[in-house]
């Protein structure tokens, strides 16, 4: 009786001590699906910029409290660790620097095996949007969105991504550069 | 940056409060005080500062409950605010002043959840988060003139919500097409 005690309570400290490793607070910065977009620097200037960022545990307390009202949406976040959202204007003589700062950030993604689901370039408008996957799912995603002379949008979202949901959680949170993502994977994937 | 919720929330008792006649001076922070230091020569002048702690929001929501169902819904998830207007005078450019505020913030534990700015403003919401949703969600707005500071206490989750579903995160008239559209 008295080994069956200990065993149970040693059993209990291993249990203890493996949740305590696989769930422990882990760093956002850490997971593959975080992109670190750098220094806007060269953007300050803008005359409109907007910096959102939400992360764990905010993130999560955000996604209990939409449990009861709005179950949709806790679908939605379930599972997500970031949500970063950088938009700033542009002028048109700053085609050149935009262009060199996404062409940065999708040298950097490739290198790292992130795979480009969507590449839509227009005389005026750029929009690519990038997936890492980790074994069979989903577990980053950034979005470049450009309107030269106009306005530009990174966005990184990181965690248990579902692709089909992503256009909803546009439309909840205006993520700007997510919103069509349904029509344009079913065109270019 | 769109506050249509948040502002009236926040207003309301306000207008309670200084009908009441009582104006108690808050804990703010040291944030003014990273104003009045960090640009000198800047100059603050407190235009007004005051202080809602449970038993007058208790008053407030009783008062908005005969108007306001969803404002008192929002209401009842406060605990305490905190509230200082300013005149400002002699700041640097309002991007010398984001990116030093924004450091100095995340030094005192203040985790980053909004920067705004266009020509003439800037917005900054900041939170810290205690346990089991409770917190504080800090407000900065400052403009060439005036500083205001908003400091909430209370359950945060809905409030952040419900701002970030009225925010738009793009301004121009391109997204907000875009967005209609859906």
């Amino acid at each position: 009786m008295k080994s069956k005690v200990l065993l149970f309570t040693l059993l209990l400290s291993v249990l203890r001590f493996s949740s305590e490793t696989s769930f422990g607070e882990e760093s956002v910065e850490n997971l593959p699906g975080y992109v670190d977009f750098g220094s806007m620097e060269e953007f300050q200037d803008s005359e409109e910029s907007v910096e959102v960022t939400i992360k764990d545990p905010l993130l999560s307390i955000i996604t209990k409290a939409t449990k009861r009202d709005n179950p949709e949406l806790f679908g939605l976040l379930s599972g997500l660790k970031l949500i970063q959202v950088h938009t700033f204007s542009l002028k048109k003589s700053q085609r050149t620097l935009i262009k060199e700062k996404a062409d940065k950030i999708t040298r950097k993604l490739q290198k790292r095996g992130w795979e480009r689901i969507v590449k839509a370039k227009e005389l005026k408008e750029k929009d690519e949007i990038y997936i890492k996957t980790t074994g069979e799912k989903i577990a980053g995603l950034v979005v470049l969105s450009i309107q030269y002379g106009n306005e530009a949008a990174f966005v990184n979202i990181v965690g248990n991504i579902n692709l089909d949901s992503l256009g909803k959680l546009s439309s909840q949170f205006h993520i700007p550069g997510l919103d069509s993502l349904d029509l344009k994977t079913g065109d270019e994937k | 940056m769109s506050l249509k919720w948040t502002i009236p929330i926040l207003v309301a008792p306000w207008g309670f409060f200084l009908l009441s006649g009582c104006i108690t001076n808050p804990d703010l922070g040291d944030v003014s005080g990273i104003f009045s230091q960090e640009f000198k020569p800047a100059r603050l002048e407190t235009k007004v500062r005051l202080e809602l702690g449970p038993g007058l929001l208790s008053l407030a929501k009783l008062g908005i409950n005969l108007t306001d169902s969803q404002a008192k819904e929002y209401l009842s998830d406060i605990r305490k605010i905190e509230l200082g207007v300013y005149d400002i005078s002699g700041l640097p450019s309002l991007n010398k002043v984001w990116e030093k505020v924004s450091l100095r913030m995340a030094q005192e534990g203040w985790q980053i959840l909004v920067k705004s700015k266009d020509k003439t403003n800037m917005s900054l919401i900041f939170y810290r988060l205690k346990r089991k949703g409770r917190g504080w969600l800090y407000l900065i707005n400052l403009d060439q003139t005036e500083l205001v500071l908003v400091k909430v206490e209370g359950k945060l989750e809905r409030l952040i919500e419900k701002a970030l579903q009225e925010e738009r995160w793009n301004s121009s008239p391109h997204y907000r097409i875009k967005q209609s559209s859906f």
